[in-house]
């Protein structure tokens, strides 16, 4: 038997050049007739086949369907695996074949190997249909699916009058994971929709009304995650749920986000570049630990009772304990800006702050007179990264004030947008003062070079919300 | 109630528990590593540990393989107890990404075995209930099939075509979209 593995790794195969992870190298095999030293020679036994039945199934259910259902076609042995294995279908992976896309055809081939399939069908992801929510809803009433665990929908364009979601899609009361997108969703749920067991569900590029997804969040009695992007109809989404982790929202046209009650609530990102939603309120979050990033775009920003216009605090300031990481965009590096939120969250570890879009100029704020007392720079503030920096007045003022002035910092991360020569950076930690006047000596000035703005919007709450450090890249 | 946890699991940490292989071998290993088989994890909360776990259908030379996957992963799984995140759904870790990447690294590593051994560790992950292997390897085998006809698929795994051309044409009829 070979020595077990424990050599230093390639990342690439020495056969055929291909990556490696995950890769079986037939290359040397098919082209000579030769066999790798990691292959059996052709008289070996058949290993796989000896597998029992459940291991055969398993491992079938990793294979897109197509690939399942070729292995029907190895030997007797391999016949009955495939329809017994778990079923993940998606026809954008499943079905290349253009002729099938769109219409009956694709249903027809789903609902047959749906009507075929004795063991369980675990996830869905349509996105090949059009124009054609009877036909869907044909599809979505099979049997097959009762057991359904993950789901994900949406047409396969998106116009303006969006084509209905039918009600058939909100059936499945088994799912963990749902996401809609491209529709419009039902006006009325009816009382039949219940996603006890749901825990991530994200909806995009939607028709829906403000009820309808109140109504959605009751429906979901153990959700985890929700992701909004892109929606027509949510002007105002008010936000009621005593279990929901991580809010995500994407949503230019949003006029007002209220988070009333949310008594698990760690996460809420409103990734929107340009704006929306234009007022947010949190009332009740006191678990809230990531928030971001608020900018002076919103008009109004109620955290509890600390009210803040334009991102200046017009109210006392009530603190938010529990925020560790915040992002903030506003116009240069203003440290007018910068100062009642420090103030309001007295437990924050890690600032974000990026200038709101490409506007320039060299108002840097007041500078406080003497030392702050601000808790947050006294005791917690670990890490601020300047995201967009190049190097304005603003920006070293306010790299400054914190290297100045938060005593437990641990790293100043400037991330630049081009990669700037080493002159360059030698110039900026120029212009900061000298080390030894730092109030933390363990601080460290880092560039990193970053594409914040090529960060592709996911339609999914797994990705957008499950990084630890959101805003950065 | 987190840190009465954490105490818990320290007095776990420190506990050994020893596995026994099929071939009489002994392996000592924490709790923390054992009970990331739920097979094992089952026995020790049943009180029958004592003495040594005997794992008959494992050779010495596969446990040491499964071992040194717990351990690794024991590791990881601690750090995500560490984390400041109370909630542990599996979907929803959040753990550093750089340990996620050696993690992975570990993995690709791991599964750089031949074919039988991997087989082995299949039934091994199997039959010890350790979910994580068990996705990881027969992930490793279904992705060596993907993308590859039947007859492909049966040179390489060397599995004997017993179909008769008529069972053969009739899969063939039934999964026609599969084969467009």
């Amino acid at each position: 038997m070979a020595p077990l593995s424990t050599r230093c790794r390639t990342r690439s195969c020495r056969r055929c050049g291909s990556q490696r992870k995950w890769h079986v190298c037939t290359t040397a095999a098919a082209a000579t007739g030769h066999h790798p030293p990691d292959m059996p020679p052709a008289a070996d036994p058949d290993l796989i086949s000896d597998l029992p039945d459940e291991l055969l199934c398993a491992i079938v259910s990793f294979l897109p369907a197509k690939d399942g259902a070729h292995t029907q076609a190895l030997s007797r042995r391999w016949r009955p695996i495939w329809p017994a294995a778990a079923l993940d279908l998606e026809d954008e992976r499943d079905f290349k074949a253009p002729n099938i896309y769109g219409g009956a055809d694709l249903a027809g081939v789903i609902t047959r190997i749906l009507s075929a399939h004795r063991g369980r069908v675990r996830q869905l992801r349509l996105a090949g249909f059009y124009y054609t929510p009877t036909i869907i809803d044909g599809l979505f009433q099979h049997p097959a699916l009762d057991k359904l665990e993950e789901l994900h929908f949406r047409y396969r364009f998106v116009i303006a009058q969006r084509d209905p979601l039918p009600l058939s899609a909100l059936r499945f009361s088994e799912l963990r994971v749902a996401s809609y997108g491209r529709c419009r969703f039902p006006k009325h749920l009816g009382g039949a929709v219940a996603f006890p067991k749901l825990r991530e569900l994200t909806l995009y590029e939607l028709t829906i009304s403000e009820s309808t997804l109140g109504a959605m969040i009751s429906a979901c009695p153990d959700l985890r995650s929700m992701f909004l992007r892109d929606s027509v109809g949510l002007d105002r989404v008010c936000v009621n749920s005593p279990t929901l982790v991580r809010l995500g929202i994407v949503s230019p046209s949003m006029e007002e986000l209220v988070v009333v009650n949310a008594p698990s609530m760690e996460k809420l990102l409103l990734f929107d570049k340009y704006g929306g939603p234009r007022n947010v309120r949190v009332m009740f979050a006191p678990k809230l630990e990531v928030l971001g990033c608020l900018s002076n775009d919103m008009y109004n920003i109620e955290l509890q009772s600390t009210v803040f216009k334009k991102l200046v605090a017009i109210s006392p300031i009530e603190p938010l304990q529990a925020v560790k990481v915040f992002s903030l965009t506003a116009q240069d590096y203003k440290l007018d800006n910068v100062m009642d939120f420090l103030r309001c969250f007295p437990c924050l570890e890690k600032l974000y702050f990026m200038p709101n879009r490409s506007y320039w100029k060299d108002g840097y704020g007041q500078m406080p007179n003497g030392s702050p007392s601000i808790e947050c720079l006294d005791r917690h503030l670990k890490e601020i990264v300047l995201i967009y920096y190049e190097g304005s007045t603003g920006g070293v003022k306010f790299a400054e004030f914190f290297a100045m002035n938060a005593r437990v910092l641990k790293v100043i991360e400037v991330q630049l947008f081009s990669d700037y020569s080493k002159k360059w950076k030698a110039k900026q930690k120029r212009l900061l003062p000298k080390r030894k006047y730092w109030a933390s000596q363990a601080a460290k000035l880092n560039f990193v070079h970053r594409a914040y703005f090529g960060r592709r919007v996911e339609d999914s709450t797994r990705e957008m919300l499950s990084y630890d450090n959101p805003f950065g890249c | 109630m987190a840190s009465a946890g954490s105490g818990d699991e320290k007095a776990a940490a420190a506990a050994m528990i020893t596995l026994i292989s099929s071939d009489n071998e002994k392996f000592e290993v924490t709790e923390a590593t054992a009970t990331l088989s739920q097979t094992i994890r089952h026995m020790i909360e049943d009180g029958c540990t004592d003495g040594g776990v005997p794992l008959p259908n494992v050779t010495s030379k596969i446990l040491a393989r499964v071992i040194e996957y717990c351990k690794k992963h024991a590791t990881a799984a601690a750090g995500e107890e560490g984390s400041s995140s109370s909630f542990s759904d599996a979907a929803f870790l959040e753990v550093d990404r750089a340990f996620l990447e050696e993690l992975e690294e570990f993995d690709d590593a791991f599964l750089e075995v031949d074919r039988a051994t991997l087989f082995d560790l299949i039934l091994a992950a199997n039959y010890l209930d350790i979910k994580g292997l068990l996705n990881l390897t027969c992930q490793k085998v279904a992705d060596s099939v993907k993308g590859k006809t039947p007859e492909q698929i049966r040179e390489m795994y060397n599995i004997v075509n017993d179909l008769t051309p008529e069972e053969e044409a009739e899969i063939r009829r039934e999964t026609q979209w599969a084969f467009e």
